[in-house]
């Protein structure tokens, strides 16, 4: 292979690693920024939020909270935000209630952006929204995707209401601010309460005013605030807090995706450095005549790392522009994943962060510079030109030939795995251990699998028994692994044992769910209000509704569940409300970790004095670290209730945990008797079907699905969350496979007199070509077997350690043997034909050459 | 920028389409009512509460003005007590002058009716965001000021009045009978508290003046603007006098010009009696409205029997209200009253020009 094509080769690695890298991160802050402070794409960002520990801040609350600031000049800007849908789509809207009046106060407080001031007069032609209640506003983008022009009414669905609205205009785009998401709605603030049958307020945003004055009043208002706060248990919290509040939610999901992004350039170090040897070999004669004529091996050390770093800069460079192209096709897919799981997001377009693309360069240079450090020492220590015989093989990676070096590392990485998680400030619990332990056991694995080659070498040798002299002798090369074999081997190992690791914890997760779902879902019917997609999303049914459905011919009995977002420590979670009294036989039908020691009637309804049961789950037991027999405090509109956790159930559905009671307290305490789900069993011999067709028909903005319609969309949603995870192996074991290939034209580079001896004595490109087939499979079988192997204690921490730690969740370890086939059998065929056209190709060049 | 423009204005429309007769019209005779008739008047569709005055503290002199608007948007029953109501819209206006350092803040704020905005029905208590006008036994608090610019807390106790103006109790602003006002003021009030500009505080004192008109329109359909002014002399008396201008900058004959005497007595001049001379001419650089900031009032003065020769010379020239999305522009500043007969300055004055930057006659009708 060419110098010039070689150094191709070695910045496309590097871009490739970077792009993934940089892409990765980049989807994953697009996917998460468009988590909805949505007022901000609408009148800039506040200064503070008010928000509720539970429930809604009733509307008395406002004039309250203004009559105890006294003459701070603060603007106080309530918003209503709630979530719906439009008849016939599944899309969740974002439908947001802000007092149109009062918004055209917002360019006097800071980062406010609100109308400029005109002097025109007001055009009296179009309605208005303080003479009518049914006037939605939107963005262009929502316009034009619905075709829906102002004037034209639409059916908006909250929960299970229905309501006519006129699109009464399109909000303008500010350039200063973010584009207005597309499912987003403005309805004056009022209106939305009546639209939604609910009077009151999600949040209050606070803003100070501009001037010169300003830093006197952010104290004293400060201050102030906190006071209020405090005393009517509310939350005071700046954007930022509150954004990382959310987003912590996800966190351990986007980390996850980062450390697979990480992989990618770990495998692609071991290819530059593989790459770096190749050339610190080829030009070894270079050397050497350079140290004979006086060159220190200082110079020549920094010579090369000049090299890689000039490969790191370019390389890197090249990376973050693929990199943002491909972020842009991966916000999508993280966004979708995010909506369902976490919260509701708008995929917004990939900003290129110089943050971000720095922090990748680095990443990329300095991945560079590890790499050629080893091959540097070596071609430094190249001794000079009399000393040297031309084509002498290279000293090789001494460090991957250190297997007790391999062993102490694995060992340390046992031993991180035993270390606790670590807890940042923000509560965000990051399982440094476990990623410690991976790192660990990846390298020290990578430096093992070297003594895999003298078997798999004799394994060869014996097949090759009955197959051709060259093939055998190819094999021989094995037995005495060089460096640059070690080093194919370890990344291809690396790329093998994350993916397939990552595979055990698919399936490990697959059959957990599957086995808990089975559990969990006994009733027939499923029904839920539209426009309602994850916990976030309160989408209620009215009492008349479910009370009606509950009431309809074939439907046996009902389950309600009301869902309620709280707060406890400062940390969100879900309250979940639910009657199970209708039916003994349907009590608690939950996998327990710690069951109740009595699930009698009296254990769920009867407080002991002022102390209410309530059980949890097993997420909400390790976030909040309380357990069965332990008391909460939860707080309700009427003040701070004291529970008793009675016991501890299974849930993989939701992260942030839930907390479960009987629905007849919280009915008071919230004061409504609405539910957000409602589970159906039929009588006996009834078609869920026709039964689920005769509720849509009588409720057609209600989400009704069978049983087995749920559990399916279940595992879809399960598929699409891993759905990014499956690109980053292919793209993983992809690099792994073309580094064989580059690392087998090294070799036969390196091997030409042998070569021209071989062709010498008549052997065909055929031959040589599967000569260069048999060394590539014997480096793929070493890999793939080291890398499975690693895989199963990768498997094993990502199981144990990590994913408790981070999400809570204990899972049943699986091996997914079909898909480590699959990925063998793949990798094996790839690795083959790489081989074989590599050793075609050079087999033909040198032949050329000797002519 | 435009489409913002375009949108806001449609979705305000400050003063709603509705035709005047469904609102209540001042009527002759009607008793007015106190502490009552300070509140509001929800089934008229305009009304407001203005205070203007100059104010000294620490060698440094500030005119001020705070006005609290009430814009009915429908006539008939009022909507349920709620935290949103639709059926009133609260504007505010606030400025401040430091002729010193030359500098005019304002601010406007536009609530609807409900928790951060309202006027009581019962007596004067009047907020909108964080400014309030509320009575405190005999005198008025008044808390407001410029987003983070100036602040201010002022006690105003009225030294004589309430008086009425108008005749039979009403000011009539035009021939028909719907352009008209019932118009309470209080012409001197004595001024004290703080006050804040930038990071600077002053105790300060001075002399206030307050309006409070209630009306369904105030102006009658060929009318443009108007040039307004409240005089205090230093022998304590005042003058409320303006001029109602019809398209080619002719007066109404509408326009009035009120001597108050020491005791509060009311003596009613009309456009036979007194000379309203325009001048000074300013230009706004926000609007590009040319303001005649120093107008001269020529006017019997009824004491002395003699023909006075007054000029209203602005503490300084750019005091104009520019517009929020309220929509209206106007002038709105703090003058010292020169007499050219004894060529000195005899009092204070606050002057207020409308009309120039736009047609507010269109949102005041």
């Amino acid at each position: 292979m060419r110098e010039w094509k070689l150094t191709a080769v070695l910045l496309l690695i590097v871009a490739l690693g970077v792009a993934v890298f940089l892409s990765i991160r980049l989807a994953n802050k697009a996917a998460v920024s468009g988590f909805g402070m949505f007022t901000e794409s609408l009148t800039g960002q506040s200064d503070y939020l008010i928000r509720p520990k539970a429930g809604d801040i009733p509307n008395e609350s406002l004039s309250i909270l203004r009559r105890e600031l006294g003459g701070i000049p603060l603007g106080l800007f309530p918003v209503f935000e709630i979530s719906g849908t439009i008849s016939g789509e599944e899309t969740v809207l974002r439908v947001m209630g802000l007092d149109l009046v009062a918004m055209q106060n917002v360019a006097n407080y800071s980062q406010g952006v609100a109308a400029p001031q005109s002097n025109a007069r007001g055009d009296d032609s179009g309605p208005s929204f303080l003479e009518r209640g049914d006037l939605v506003f939107s963005g262009m983008a929502f316009s034009e995707a619905r075709e829906i022009a102002v004037g034209e009414t639409f059916i908006l669905v909250l929960g299970d209401r229905r309501i006519e609205v006129e699109m009464g205009g399109i909000l303008p785009e500010n350039p200063n601010l973010p584009s207005i998401p597309e499912n987003l709605l403005l309805v004056d603030l009022p209106a939305l309460q009546e639209m939604s049958g609910r009077i009151g307020v999600s949040r209050i945003e606070v803003r100070f005013p501009n001037g010169e004055f300003r830093k006197g009043i952010e104290e004293e208002a400060a201050a102030k605030l906190a006071e209020v706060a405090e005393a009517n248990d509310w939350l005071l919290e700046t954007p930022a807090q509150r954004k990382d509040s959310v987003t912590q939610m996800s966190a351990a999901f986007r980390l996850n995706l980062t450390i697979l992004s990480g992989l990618a350039l770990l495998v692609g170090t071991y290819l530059i450095m593989q790459a770096m040897e190749a050339a610190v070999i080829k030009r070894r004669a270079e050397m050497a005549v350079l140290r004979s004529l006086g060159v220190t091996p200082a110079e020549i050390r920094k010579t090369w790392l000049l090299e890689g770093l000039a490969t790191g800069v370019i390389g890197s460079a090249l990376g973050v522009m693929i990199g943002i192209g491909l972020a842009q096709g991966m916000v999508g897919a993280i966004g979708r994943t995010v909506n369902t799981l976490y919260y509701e997001t708008t995929s917004n377009a990939i900003r290129p962060e110089p943050g971000e693309i720095a922090f990748s360069m680095g990443f990329g240079v300095l991945a560079s510079l590890v790499a050629v450090l080893v091959p540097a020492r070596d071609a430094a220590m190249t001794p000079p030109a009399q000393m040297m015989r031309q084509g002498s093989p290279g000293g090789g990676l001494v460090l991957l030939r250190k297997r007790w070096l391999g062993v102490v590392l694995v060992l340390i990485g046992w031993a991180s795995a035993m270390l606790p998680p670590w807890i940042s400030v923000s509560g965000s619990i990051v399982p440094v251990g476990g990623y410690l332990a991976s790192v660990f056991v990846v390298v020290g694995g990578s430096i093992l699998i070297g003594a895999l080659f003298r078997p798999v070498a004799k394994l060869l040798k014996w097949l090759g028994q009955k197959g051709s002299a060259l093939r055998n002798y190819t094999a021989s090369h094995l037995a005495k692994p060089a460096g640059r074999h070690l080093l194919t081997a370890a990344g291809l190992a690396v790329a093998i044992g994350m993916s397939a690791a990552m595979g055990i914890l698919v399936a490990s997760f697959e059959s957990t769910l599957t086995a808990w779902i089975g559990q969990i879902l006994k009733a027939d019917l499923y029904v839920s209000g539209g426009g309602a997609s994850s916990v976030e999303n309160r989408s209620t049914l009215t009492k008349d509704t479910w009370q009606r459905i509950e009431a309809m011919p074939g439907v046996e009995g009902a389950d309600v569940l009301n869902q309620y977002r709280i707060m406890i420590d400062g940390k969100e979670t879900v309250l979940g409300a639910s009657d199970y009294n209708d039916d003994p036989s349907r009590t608690l039908k939950m996998i327990w970790l710690n069951p109740p020691a009595d699930t009698s009637e009296r254990n769920l309804l009867g407080p002991e004095g002022d102390i209410y049961p309530s059980w949890i789950s097993e997420s909400f037991s390790r976030r909040f670290s309380v357990g069965k027999g332990d008391s909460l405090e939860l707080p309700t509109p009427v003040g701070v209730k004291e529970l008793r956790v009675n016991g501890v159930y299974a849930d993989y559905g939701n992260e942030a945990g839930m907390l479960v009671m009987h629905r007849s307290f919280t009915r008071e305490w919230f004061g409504d008797d609405e539910v957000t789900q409602m589970a159906l069993y039929l009588r006996e011999g009834e078609d869920a079907e026709r039964v689920a067709e005769a509720v849509r028909g009588e409720f057609p903005s209600l989400q009704v699905r069978t049983n087995a319609r749920l559990r399916e969309d279940s595992l879809r949603i399960f598929h699409q969350t891993f759905a990014v995870t499956y690109a980053l192996e292919g793209i993983a074991v992809l690099i792994a496979v073309s580094g064989l290939g580059l690392a087998l034209a090294g070799l036969l580079i390196e091997r030409k007199s042998e070569l021209t001896t071989l062709k010498s004595l008549g052997a065909t490109r055929r031959e040589i070509a599967s000569g260069a087939m048999t060394e590539g499979l014997g480096i793929a079988v070493v890999g793939m077997a080291g890398g499975l192997s690693m895989s199963f204690v990768l498997g094993w921490i990502l199981i144990d350690v990590i994913n408790p730690q981070s999400f809570g969740w204990t899972l049943t370890y699986r091996v997914p043997w079909s898909m480590f086939m699959v990925l063998t059998i793949a990798t094996l065929i790839a690795a083959g034909l790489v081989a074989y056209v590599v050793g075609y190709r050079n087999a033909e060049v040198k032949s050329d050459q000797e002519d | 920028m435009k489409y913002w423009l375009a949108f806001w204005t449609v979705m305000v429309s400050l003063v709603g389409a509705c035709r005047a007769e469904e609102w209540s019209i001042p009527k002759v005779g009607n008793q007015l009512t106190f502490p009552r008739d300070h509140g509001s008047h929800p089934d008229f569709k305009i009304e407001w509460w203005y205070i203007t005055g100059h104010l000294e503290g620490d060698g440094r002199r500030f005119g001020f003005q705070a006005t609290f608007f009430r814009l009915g948007q429908r006539p008939g029953e009022p909507e349920p007590e709620g935290a949103f109501r639709s059926d009133q819209i609260y504007m505010a206006h606030m400025g401040v002058s430091d002729p010193e350092r030359g500098i005019f803040l304002h601010e406007e704020k536009l609530n609807r009716e409900g928790w951060d905005a309202f006027a009581s029905t019962q007596e004067l208590d009047v907020r909108n965001g964080s400014w309030t006008l509320q009575r405190e036994g005999s005198q008025m608090r008044l808390v407001g000021g410029v987003r983070a610019d100036a602040g201010w807390e002022l006690l105003l106790e009225p030294t004589k009045g309430p008086v009425i103006f108008g005749e039979d109790g009403i000011s009539k602003k035009g021939p028909d009978g719907t352009a008209s006002s019932y118009y309470i003021t209080f012409p001197r009030l004595k001024a004290s508290g703080r006050m804040s500009i930038g990071v600077d505080e002053f105790e300060v004192t001075g002399s206030a003046w307050m309006d409070h008109e209630i009306s369904s329109s105030q102006l009658d359909r060929s009318q443009t603007g108007w040039n307004w002014a409240c005089l205090q002399f230093d022998d304590g008396r005042e003058i409320m006098g303006y001029v109602l201008r019809t398209e080619g900058e002719k007066f109404s004959p509408y326009s009035k010009l009120v001597w108050i005497s020491e005791e509060g007595e009311l003596t009613h001049l009309t456009l036979d009696d007194y000379d309203w001379i325009q001048g000074g001419d300013w230009t706004s650089p926000v609007t590009g409205a040319t303001y005649p900031t120093s107008p001269e009032i020529k006017v019997p003065d009824l004491e002395s029997g003699k023909r006075r020769h007054l000029q209203l010379r602005p503490v300084m020239a750019e005091q104009e209200m520019t517009a929020g999305a309220g929509g209206v522009s106007y002038w709105e500043g703090a003058c010292d009253v020169y007499c050219f007969d004894e060529e000195k300055v005899v009092g204070r004055a606050f002057l207020e020009m409308t009309g120039y930057a736009d047609d507010i006659a269109e949102k005041l009708r």
